[in-house]
């Protein structure tokens, strides 16, 4: 039995809950603790950075006909 | 109205996923760039003729400012273009020498600056699907097609996608396309923009709780490019937080910064919800995006940040320069 199941029946006789109350409570109580051990993983960070040249110096010639 | 930037990339992160995630076929990432460290390649190879990549359009508006940097195949036909209305293509065509401008397959007007193939130039358009519409385009920045007519092959005036597009036809044919620098959004023409190397984390910060997957440095896990999944940091608990110090931005100094993109490839252990914020913090101020409900699977999440947070101004070299990067799990 986790921890929180019997601190959840620690308060379902100290307080006379329902069977139906006290199941309701521990699922909530499980996935609130499942949503804190879940793992995120990052593998990379980069900033693409947008620029402008200045005018007419980088510009290759165009050709009209 | 100024140019306001919807998307773009300069395919900086060096990755195939970053590619793969807006949708493609025989579209790679190569060293072959017009700027920074890489571009895509459109690489049709028997039995396999069409390479193209696409990227969709937030909002979904009828009028567009696009522009990028292609040199194209020339002997095989290359697309430039928008696709509308679930099945309808509209926007440029090269034909060896010159974008021609189509509605749906039938050329409606004759480009006439050369473009000579398997040369770099900068392919603009402005395209508004209406019956009564527009293509206009700019090569090098130089009027080219001013095109007024129907550009409406659709019931619907939405545009879904930019996309490039190359064919090759026949048995054995292959076709090279190079693109790079592609930028997309409202309000005006873009105008020359450009993709610099991508800066990466190079130091630590105080702020550090994620945990390195190997050594004791949290940036040396995340400084990859092309992306290394075999390096990584993780945070099980919420509110753990990583700011990296970024490496500088090589610009000579006249260079006019116009936006950022911050990407962030990331994933999480189980099918459970998973959420994480990136984030990028200017001076004091630290801003964050929406929250990423992670994958299993490795994915790039990228914003577009065309405004500095700190200043709610235009970016200055300076104020790339000290950002800081990370991450938050929520």
């Amino acid at each position: 039995m986790t921890e929180a199941r019997v601190s959840q029946r620690i308060e379902e006789v100290a307080y006379g809950y329902s069977s139906t109350e006290a199941l309701v409570s521990q699922r909530v109580i499980e996935v609130a603790y499942r949503n804190l051990a879940r793992t995120g993983f990052v593998s990379q960070r980069v900033i693409e950075v947008a620029y402008e040249p200045p005018a007419g110096v980088y510009g290759p010639a165009v050709q009209h006909i | 109205m100024p140019f306001t930037p919807l998307d773009g990339t300069g395919f900086e992160t060096g990755s195939e996923e970053q590619i793969a995630s807006v949708d493609r076929n025989r579209a790679y990432v190569t060293a072959d760039a017009h700027t920074g460290a890489y571009g895509l390649h459109l690489d049709t190879n028997y039995p396999s003729l069409y390479g193209w990549a696409r990227w969709s359009v937030t909002g979904t508006p009828s009028d567009l400012y696009i522009s990028g940097w292609v040199k194209p195949d020339g002997d095989y036909y290359c697309d430039f273009s928008v696709y509308v209305d679930s099945g309808h293509w509209v926007g440029l065509r090269h034909d060896g020498n010159y974008w021609d401008a189509y509605v749906n397959g039938a050329k409606v007007a004759d480009g006439s600056v050369l473009h000579t193939k398997l040369t770099w130039h900068r392919v603009s358009m402005h395209i508004v699907i209406d019956n009564s519409g527009t293509i206009d385009t700019k090569i090098d920045g130089v009027d080219d097609i001013s095109y007024s007519g129907d550009t409406q092959p659709g019931a619907t005036t939405a545009i879904e996608y930019v996309r490039v597009y190359q064919y090759a036809t026949g048995v054995n044919k292959n076709a090279d396309s190079y693109v790079d620098d592609i930028v997309f959004g409202t309000g005006d023409w873009p105008g020359d923009i450009r993709f610099a190397t991508a800066l990466v984390p190079d130091t630590d910060t105080v702020q550090a709780d994620w945990t390195p997957s190997t050594g004791s440095d949290n940036y040396d896990m995340v400084d990859d490019v092309p992306e290394n999944d075999a390096e990584y940091v993780s945070a099980g608990s919420v509110g753990d937080k990583d700011l990296y110090g970024l490496s500088d931005w090589a610009a000579s100094g006249s260079e006019e910064p116009r936006f950022i993109i911050d990407w962030v490839r990331a994933k999480k252990d189980t099918a459970d919800s998973c959420d994480i914020k990136s984030l990028v913090k200017s001076s004091s101020t630290e801003n964050s995006g929406g929250s990423l409900s992670l994958s299993t699977d490795w994915a790039y999440y990228g914003r577009l940040l065309d405004v500095d947070p700190d200043t709610s101004a235009e970016w200055t070299e300076a104020g790339i320069n000290a950002l800081e990067v990370g991450q938050n799990r929520l």
